[in-house]
């Protein structure tokens, strides 16, 4: 059989990879039976019509027969040129990618034009633009700037979106200035890796911004901000391709010039007006040695700029800057360019105050002296286009609002030094007159009182022992026995375990006094402003900061997966050897029994560091929800506050990753749904004009609570009751509770829209949000009360990897069921079970019946020929209600590594996954929502329970 | 005839050959990850019969086939020959870990190209697809099974026995 041309391309090209590993290039006899078979696989290509490959493979000939003729080459390591080469090919050829995504090498003097790589008539100036730019970087560097170019950015983007949170709520010259500067270096690395849309958008944005208002941001700066978060995650192959920015673009530029086109004519009069000009002098070769030297000062001045922002106070440092910006000065007067001699000029003022301690070398202040250097730069950079184009004028940005922030700056009072403040926080304080003398000394002997911290105290709050014994023991010490220490007390009754109140001696020994300003701010004597305010003058805040960033390492996220997964080995192996009966048998000797607890010790806390890795912060994924609220609020045009809490609450990466979702679900429904449609309908019950909507995060109880909670209208019981009736999730004569009632808004017949609207608007895909909180093993809960709000509750584990399970016994196979979702555990023995029907048994807890089941027969391991209970009976929860299993034995609790069946038990219900049990077999952990759900079919357990319960007497 | 066009023939190779009730096969090498003895099997609820469970291997949990059962074969004792044949494969594009159960391991051979013989489809045609071929050595048969596809498949499968196999290679003129 003849292979048709295409394979037989791609055989040859695999040849051709092969024999360029092994070639010695520099033989010419290599080269040229490297360039013949090119040659052929250039014809191959032509055979098959593929004319761009054709004229690769060409070139690539080419190339190879002037190496082999000795011709001189216009590349340093033809051999690396060549590969890559090659490698573009086998993407075009086997992976018939685009010829605008491949790699090409910079060097080999490619046909660009001919490949179409280089027409500017090009549809998708784009991509060429980089296919063509990654050609000219070092060959290999390419890709890997590329990532690192994205990883950085859509970071930075992340962090933009706070900003302009922030900057629309309330404009900070100092926020402004750093969202330039990030727009700016994004354009400006953007540029560098030939992504031109980019580039396009930062520039319309940068200067859309300069032009506005002060301040101004509005929803086309979000907006624009979200097109290039869209627009690096395409480059990371992580989101489909935004289309292309032209409309924002043209809508920035609408913007710019209804926002400067009045300014625009009084800068005719005014000299340092909004974007004039600037006069080209004569002399344009001394002009363009002022140009170049003007880049080189300005350059200085920011590497400078940045060692005194990350070091300490360095007075040459200032003075080298200082010294730039008169120099410029200087030239600029001599080429009678004001604009730029003006901003100099203040520029120099400025960092003259700054010399001689009048004005404070802060943040701020350095964000100022970076703005006008890039200021001058702009006009420079101006100057020179103009010069090469033969432009008789220069158009350059408007200044009025940098020049005016100066001014401030400089004239601004002197009220701080420029060296970190020595002076001790109280005396900062009272000379600010944020706080009176005689608040300061009761602080201070406060902070005395409190920095040693009671026994007591250390033990509740360590969790040894619950408050209510301590405060019986202190009793008790005070009545009967007033010299014995309070410890003692409790490790006498046995309420306490000696080694626990060493613990808390030894902790109470530790200096932990608390600092003055949260003493001050505790009692209420100064306010956290002033305290802060105060720090920041001292150098404590920005050190804090400092010291942060330098001791971040990016690690890639697999590596740590990897390292997380084989510290979780670790332990299991750990646990076998520790727990190995030989072992223990032939110990006796201490040092055996020491080495294997140290042993054990060691393994708990490389553990527990493995997992803090993985710990992340929710506040990317509360920001994300600030800006949804924000955008949901506009779109259904309900003013509405949002505030967050606790978003420096951390859990695993994985689930924070996958909560944004459902998040995102409840959020919209809060604020479109939840919140009363007219304002007017608030102010009457005397709520706030904006609707309340918080999230909330907290840990609590070894897991982690989400809240949204909204001050809307709430949810009405009775339309959820109608609409349950309706569906057939309820019969009309059922009474459930109004927890169960609500609950009724997770079922999956209430998420149609139609619904939506009928029940005071919640249920939008709420069945959809419950069932991925249960992927994450968490669960959620829902209150409500009508006219008052509602509040929806995520518990959510604190990772992934790990639980606390409760492991029982089947025969000889280990069942676990998460200790979170069990509600008790029974002996059969002390229960009391009634029968419904002929198969159904019940178990009476309290004023509740239960449903029990055996769970091997749920598993269909075997059938009892008597329903008799036996073993131990676990009671568990979950949304469906409670139920109850029996198990032949309980083994105990322990923490449970969870490790995935693999993809051949992915359907399997009733089970979530399998552990390695310290004797090395595999455990099997129960998924009690599952399991739950199996066991009573749609209904039929909980039917069961609300139709006896009103029959069977209390 | 009709599914040998579709039905690569085996690639020659090393295949490491097994038994299994009194029967030869073979299972590319390249597939095997390694062999180990019989070990304690979780029993997981709610599968097929011829999944027999889990197992641990150095912390990663895979699971057991049981081949006797999966090809509708008579159940056995475990012997101390009885062993676990751990596999590689592609499932979805990921690679993940599997094992059988085989009556013992015998070795690892070269089988030559010359020596395999493609497979032909029997009776509904259904079980010609987990065949690679049949390969005669020193005057045995070795069934050489497509593991991927066995164990990919749902449902058991009812593979022909070898006698009628080897017959009907004969009579096609092997």
């Amino acid at each position: 059989m003849a292979a048709d041309p295409e394979t037989s391309l791609q055989q040859g090209l695999e040849k051709l990879a092969e024999e360029l590993v092994f070639a010695e290039l520099g033989e010419a006899d290599a080269s040229r039976g490297l360039a013949e078979l090119m040659d052929k696989l250039a014809q191959g290509a032509e055979e098959a019509g593929l004319q761009e490959i054709r004229l690769l493979f060409r070139e690539g000939a080419r190339f190879l027969h002037r190496l082999g003729n000795g011709e001189p080459q216009s590349c340093a390591e033809p051999a690396e040129s060549l590969t890559l080469l090659v490698q573009a090919l086998q993407q075009l050829v086997v992976e018939k990618r685009p010829l605008r995504e491949v790699l090409l090498p910079g060097d080999m003097d490619l046909p660009l034009e001919e490949l179409g790589l280089a027409s500017s008539s090009d549809e998708d100036p784009e991509l060429q633009g980089w296919a063509w730019c990654l050609a000219q970087l070092p060959r290999s560097a390419g890709e890997e700037m590329l990532a690192e170019f994205l990883q950085d950015q859509i970071g930075i983007l992340e962090e933009m979106e706070e900003l302009l949170l922030r900057l629309e709520q309330q404009p900070l010259a100092e926020d402004l200035g750093e969202l330039k500067r990030r727009i700016h270096t994004l354009k400006g690395e953007a540029g560098l890796l030939g992504l031109a849309e980019v580039g396009r958008l930062c520039h319309a944005l940068e200067s859309a911004i300069e032009s506005r208002p002060f301040g101004k941001i509005d929803s086309l700066v979000f907006e624009c901000r979200d097109w290039l978060m869209k627009k690096l995650l395409w480059c990371e192959d992580k989101g489909p391709r935004p289309e292309s920015p032209d409309t924002l673009i043209e809508r920035l530029l609408e913007q710019e010039e209804a926002d400067s086109g009045p300014v625009m004519a009084a800068a005719d009069l005014e000299h340092t007006g909004a974007g004039d000009f600037l006069r080209i002098p004569d002399d344009t070769d001394m002009l363009a040695d002022f140009i170049q030297e003007s880049r080189d000062h300005l350059e200085h001045v920011e590497l400078q700029l940045l060692r005194l922002e990350s070091d300490e106070y360095n007075e040459e440092d200032l003075n080298a800057v200082f010294r730039a910006f008169h120099t410029i000065k200087g030239l600029a007067g001599f080429f009678q360019l004001d604009a730029i001699q003006s901003m100099a000029h203040e520029s120099e003022s400025l960092l003259d105050k700054v010399r001689s301690g009048k004005v404070a070398i802060v943040a701020s202040t350095l964000d100022i002296i970076f703005d006008c250097a890039d200021m001058l730069k702009k006009m420079v950079a101006a100057l020179a286009e103009a010069l090469e184009s033969g432009q008789p004028t220069a158009a350059i940005p408007p200044r009025d609002e940098l020049l005016h922030r100066v001014t401030t700056l400089r004239s601004a009072p002197a009220a701080r030094n420029t060296k970190p403040d020595e002076r001790p926080l109280g005396q900062i304080l009272v000379e600010n007159r944020a706080l009176p003398v005689e608040e300061l000394e009761a602080a201070l002997e406060k902070q005395r009182d409190l920095r040693v911290p009671k026994v007591g105290e250390i033990l509740v709050e360590d969790g040894m022992a619950p408050r209510r014994v301590v405060d019986e023991a202190l009793r008790r010490q005070r009545e009967e026995a007033p010299q014995k220490p309070i410890g003692q007390l409790l490790v006498g009754n046995r309420q306490l375990n000696p080694e626990d109140l060493d613990a808390a001696l030894k902790r109470q020994q530790e200096p932990r006094a608390p600092r003055l300003g949260e003493v001050l701010v505790r009692e209420g004597k100064a306010s956290a402003g002033d305290v802060r305010q105060a720090l920041k003058g001292q150098g404590r805040n920005g050190a804090q900061a400092r010291a942060r960033v330098s001791d971040i390492v990016k690690v890639e996220s697999h590596r740590l997966d990897l390292l997380v997964d084989t510290i979780g080995e670790l332990v299991i192996a750990e646990t076998m050897v520790v727990r190995n009966p030989e072992i223990l048998e032939q110990g006796g000797e201490n040092g055996r029994h020491r080495i294997l607890g140290q042993l054990d010790k060691i393994t708990r806390e490389l553990q527990e560091m493995a997992m803090s890795l993985r710990m992340v912060s929710l506040r990317n994924t509360f920001q994300k929800m600030a800006r949804l609220t924000r955008d949901v609020s506009r779109k259904v045009g309900k003013p509405v506050a949002f505030r967050t809490e606790g978003e420096e609450t951390e859990l695993d990466k994985n689930l924070v990753d996958r909560i944004g979702d459902p998040l995102v679900h409840m959020i919209r429904n809060a604020v479109d749904h939840g919140i009363e449609d007219d304002p007017a309908e608030r102010l009457a019950v005397g709520k706030p004009e904006a609707g309340q909507v918080t999230l909330r995060a907290s840990h609590k109880g070894g897991g982690i609570w989400i809240e949204v909670a909204d001050d809307g209208k709430g949810l009405d019981p009775e339309k959820i009751r109608a609409k349950a009736i309706e569906r057939g999730l309820l019969a009309p004569e059922d009474r459930p509770s109004e927890r169960e009632l609500l609950h009724m808004i997770f079922e999956p017949g209430f998420s149609t829209a139609k619904t939506v609207t009928d029940v005071s608007g919640r249920g939008v895909g709420m069945d959809v949000v419950r069932r991925s909180i249960e992927v994450l093993r968490g669960s959620i809960e829902v209150q409500s009360e009508p006219g008052r709000g509602t509040r929806f509750m995520i518990r959510l584990p604190l990772t992934l990897a790990i639980i606390e399970g409760m492991v029982t016994r089947i025969q000889d196979v280990c069942y676990i069921f998460p200790t979170l979702s069990i509600v008790r555990l029974l002996d059969p023995e002390d229960a009391h079970f009634e029968t419904v029907g002929r198969t159904q048994l019940l178990l009476r807890l309290g004023q509740e019946l239960v449903p029990a089941f055996d769970l091997a027969e749920v598993y269909g391991l075997h059938r009892r020929s008597d329903r008799k209970p036996h073993g131990v009976c676990v009671i568990v929860e979950d949304d469906n209600g409670r139920a109850a299993f029996f198990v032949d034995e309980l083994v105990g609790q322990q923490q449970i590594v969870i490790k995935s069946l693999g993809q051949t038990f992915q359907d399997l219900k009733g089970l979530s996954g399998g552990a390695i049990m310290p004797d090395g077999r595999v455990g099997l952990i129960v998924d009690v929502a599952g399991l739950v759900r199996q066991a009573m079919p749609a209904g039929s357990g909980r039917r069961a329970v609300h139709e006896t319960a009103p029959a069977l007497p209390a | 005839m009709n599914s040998v066009d579709e039905t690569a023939a085996a690639p020659f190779g090393k295949y490491l050959t097994f038994n299994l009730c009194e029967e030869q096969y073979g299972l590319e090498i390249l597939k095997v990850r390694e062999i180990i003895g019989m070990m304690d099997i979780t029993p997981v609820p709610q599968t097929r019969d011829h999944v027999r469970g889990v197992i641990n291997l150095r912390g990663k949990i895979i699971p057991v086939i049981d081949l006797r059962t999966k090809f509708g074969m008579p159940q056995g004792e475990d012997t101390e020959e009885t062993c676990i044949i751990v596999v590689e494969m592609d499932y979805d594009g990921e690679m993940i870990l599997m094992s059988i159960i085989v009556d013992s391991v015998s070795e690892v051979m070269d089988i030559e190209g010359a020596a395999i013989e493609e497979p032909l489809s029997f009776g509904a045609g259904s079980t010609g697809r987990y065949i690679l071929g049949f390969a005669k050595v020193r005057d045995t048969m070795k069934i050489l099974l497509d593991v991927e596809a066995v164990l990919k498949a749902e449902e058991n499968i009812d593979l022909p026995s070898v006698g009628t196999v080897a017959e009907a290679a004969e009579t096609m003129g092997a």
